[in-house]
């Protein structure tokens, strides 16, 4: 297989990694929604 | 060359040269802790992702808070958290997911704070910028290299600390126009018959192949410590000439020429140093030029359409913590159609009636 997965990064670490992931999805639609506000309000 | 020189003799320039310092010392801060706390190996996956996912995803959230209260001189909070951060980690051995936060939101903050300088200051020109962000690429390296050597932490706290007279001194540029909604007004790069959703998406798509490519590109030739201080500084000289560049020849003609040159330089450089070196810098263009775009868009919020070039870095650099890609072939592959498509892309999402 030329493309792998590093899934040892991952173990041991499930919660704080999960915790992670939810905040960057949060943030990331939080800047969305703003700048969907700042372009309706021109 | 007169073009060239004229640029670097723009108005405020200066505020472009102050920033790229205090970009520097962040840098150095956040990676001399970064690579003392993982002793320089890579057993703690979990950091280096942590660090890059709250050093800069919440630029954005940071950026619109700042945009709204803009004469909050916000620098000097974040010179605090990155001092806090250090002693916190290196004195008192305190939780390092704790400290780990405090530095990124330090470092979020410093961000912000020069791209809200650089960008109110510069009289829609994009070499201001430039500069600040070259900064960056200096630091990470120096950074990395402190920690391995016997610097102590309270060097680093020392040189943080050297930040504030800067801070204070790129304060000074503001004007009554500048800290006002209409500071970015005169940024008009992007292409007015798209939506400008839909150039707020492509921006941030090209910034996250940007950020693939910064560590994605095949390196083989990268074995010694100088080699890689090499790349990096070459990096820096390429972020800051994209902007330079772009003031005096027209961003259209800087943005899809150092996208489409890159592709040959990237794909044959894996051996030889100085082609993929060249390669590397043509790239490292495109970063003024996208957040020249994003500014553009959002030109009453700098601070947010800056947060979408942070949010497209880490989108970029963060398949490299799960995907390992064995085959060079593979890998040039994905760099050509993506380039391709970043030429393709600004191309059209750039105002034509710019030079």
């Amino acid at each position: 297989m030329d493309i792998y997965f590093k899934n040892d990064f991952i173990k041991n670490n499930e919660i704080v990694f999960y915790a992670i992931i939810v905040s960057i999805i949060v943030m990331v639609i939080m800047c969305f929604v703003f700048a969907v506000m700042v372009l309706k309000k021109k | 060359m007169s073009k060239i020189i004229d640029t670097l003799k723009e108005k405020n320039i200066a505020v472009g040269w102050l920033y790229a310092y205090i970009h520097f010392i962040t840098e150095v801060a956040c990676f001399y802790f970064l690579s003392r706390v993982t002793n320089g190996s890579y057993i703690i996956w979990l950091i280096p992702f942590a660090y890059d996912a709250f050093a800069f995803v919440p630029q954005g959230l940071i950026g619109r808070f700042c945009d709204k209260y803009s004469k909050l001189n916000i620098g000097i909070i974040g010179t605090i958290m990155l001092v806090i951060a250090t002693i916190m980690q290196f004195a008192f051995s305190m939780n390092v997911l704790a400290n780990l936060i405090i530095l990124c939101i330090g470092n979020c903050i410093m961000h912000v704070a020069g791209a809200e300088c650089t960008l109110r200051n510069s009289d829609g020109k994009l070499a201001h910028s430039a500069i600040f962000v070259a900064g960056g690429s200096f630091g990470v390296i120096t950074g990395k290299l402190l920690a391995q050597s016997v610097m102590p932490y309270w060097g680093i706290v020392l040189l943080i600390l050297t930040m504030i007279p800067f801070v204070l001194l790129a304060n000074t540029y503001y004007t009554k126009e500048s800290y006002s909604q209409d500071a970015c007004k005169k940024f008009k790069y992007a292409n007015t018959n798209i939506a400008p959703l839909a150039i707020i998406l492509i921006a941030t798509f090209v910034v996250i192949v940007r950020g693939y490519m910064g560590y994605g590109i095949p390196t083989a030739w990268n074995k010694t410590t100088l080699q890689t201080v090499l790349l990096y500084v070459i990096m820096g000289i390429g972020k800051a000439l994209g902007g330079i560049l772009s003031d005096s020849f027209g961003i259209r003609k800087i943005a899809v020429l150092s996208t489409a040159l890159a592709i040959p330089f990237l794909c044959f450089g894996d051996n030889i140093m100085i082609i993929s070196l060249i390669g590397v810098m043509f790239f490292s263009m495109t970063m003024a030029i996208t957040l020249g775009i994003l500014v553009s868009v959002l030109p009453k919020t700098p601070g947010l359409a800056f947060g979408f070039t942070t949010i497209g870095l880490f989108l970029g650099t963060a398949p490299i913590f799960f995907i390992k890609i064995v085959d060079s072939r593979i890998n040039i592959g994905i760099i050509v159609v993506l380039s391709l498509l970043c030429t393709l892309l600004l191309s059209k999402i750039l105002n034509k009636a710019e030079k």
